[in-house]
């Protein structure tokens, strides 16, 4: 069987004094003249690395991704709210009202002075996904964004779970990408999102849950 | 068209849709993770820690009604006609006042069911000014808690909305007070009660 010529680098040496058009025509066309056979697989050659055109530029970068299954954020600790227990009784000071001896009264209104100091926790570098990759290879230039939603699909809250009816407020924002770590011989780049959640329309206590989806381009 | 001119246009082809894969070497890759946090429970109970109730003055003139007539001796001995007694003297203060006072505490939180217990306990049941006594009724249905949703009772279930005052709980407290032993005005102190809440 022959091979093309243009896997002689001699032959390799001569192409790359000639055009692009004089080129694919002496690929195409000169070499293959007294020889249809090899025509045909130069085409199929060229078909194949047409049809994986993408496969092809994917060689470049053979790393693998990876994406956590499911990420335990440390929980709310009262401390982060501004409260020092889970119970806390706050005066309101006196309740001085008028009484008649039908034992009618004077509405006093509750103020309910304010307790906490906040219903916003932040979450920040939780690990999402990680991207493992030869020393030998460049990192590609990731293009990452996130999205969070509840469990019934509505974007930015956590529902608390298997109950819909409680929700918290939730957003993520993606961290930029730091310098890779070494592991033997790969690196592993780690994709981090810092979360922003406030409780302020939570109804219960309990675990809250959602789903993170991320979504990496790159060239 | 021989086979070398096919194959050339099939080449050529080939070529023009590699420059076109070429052209969109964007690769994209996604994934789903599973997010989860704990709340912590939590209740916040407001209340007030005095409560002062000014009784209003009652003064009034009342007509026992009917003419009497009184034998009257020169000496200044008088009998007959009806003489006001204890059990003559129409009852015009009751020795018994039922008073709700409202928005008496508030409620706020975070609890597994979304709900609270709070109970209201009386320590101290007796005002006094010396030998004066106003007695806070503890029978069934005398002294209690209630909600504005309609609950009520010595202790009720009600809802723990959140921690944002906007989503308290506000509930008012009811005293029957006894004022059978009450024979001086002023102000009488001593008596206490107590609310309790906790998340259930």
């Amino acid at each position: 069987m022959m091979f093309p010529d243009f896997h002689k680098p001699s032959t390799t040496s001569v192409l790359q004094k000639r055009s692009p058009w004089q080129l694919l025509r002496t690929v195409l066309f000169r070499n293959h003249a007294d020889n249809w056979f090899s025509g045909i697989i130069s085409s199929l050659v060229i078909l194949l690395f047409a049809c994986s055109g993408v496969k092809a530029h994917a060689a470049t970068y053979t790393g693998t991704f990876s994406f956590y299954s499911s990420r335990t954020l440390t929980a709310v600790k009262l401390s982060e709210l501004g409260l020092s227990a889970a119970g806390k009784a706050n005066s309101e000071g006196t309740y001085t009202t008028d009484v008649t001896w039908d034992g009618d009264t004077t509405e006093q209104i509750m103020s309910a002075d304010q307790v906490y100091s906040s219903t916003v926790v932040q979450r920040n570098n939780v690990a999402v996904w990680y991207y493992t990759y030869k020393n030998s290879e460049p990192l590609p230039n990731f293009n990452v964004s996130y999205t969070i939603t509840s469990q019934a699909g509505n974007a930015n809250e956590l529902s608390r779970n298997n109950d819909s009816s409680s929700t918290i407020n939730a957003t993520i924002t993606a961290v930029p990408l730091g310098t890779p770590s070494n592991s033997g011989s790969n690196k592993i780049c780690y994709g981090y999102a810092n979360l922003t959640i406030d409780i302020a329309n939570a109804k219960k206590s309990g675990t809250y849950k959602g789903t993170i989806r991320v979504d990496i381009t790159y060239i | 068209m021989n086979l070398k001119t096919l194959f050339t246009g099939l080449s050529l082809a080939v070529s023009i849709l590699s420059a076109g894969n070429i052209s969109a070497l964007a690769i994209s890759k996604s994934g789903s993770t599973t997010v989860s946090i704990v709340l912590p429970d939590c209740i916040i109970l407001h209340y007030y820690s005095a409560l002062t109730l000014n009784f209003s003055e009652y003064n009034d003139a009342v007509d026992q009604g009917g003419s009497n007539t009184w034998n009257v001796a020169w000496s200044g001995t008088a009998d007959g006609g009806s003489q006001l007694s204890a059990s003559t003297i129409s009852q015009i203060v009751p020795d018994l006042v039922t008073l709700t006072i409202p928005n008496a505490w508030a409620i706020r939180g975070l609890s597994p069911s979304g709900n609270a217990k709070v109970t209201l306990t009386i320590v101290n049941n007796t005002l006094t000014s010396g030998a004066s006594k106003i007695t806070i009724k503890t029978g069934t249905g005398d002294s209690l808690i209630s909600d504005n949703g309609g609950r009520s009772g010595t202790s009720i279930t009600t809802s723990l909305n959140g921690i944002t005052t906007t989503q308290a709980t506000i509930g008012n407290v009811k005293m029957t007070l006894d004022f059978s032993q009450t024979n001086v005005a002023g102000a009488h102190t001593g008596g206490q009660y107590k609310i309790t809440a906790e998340t259930i």
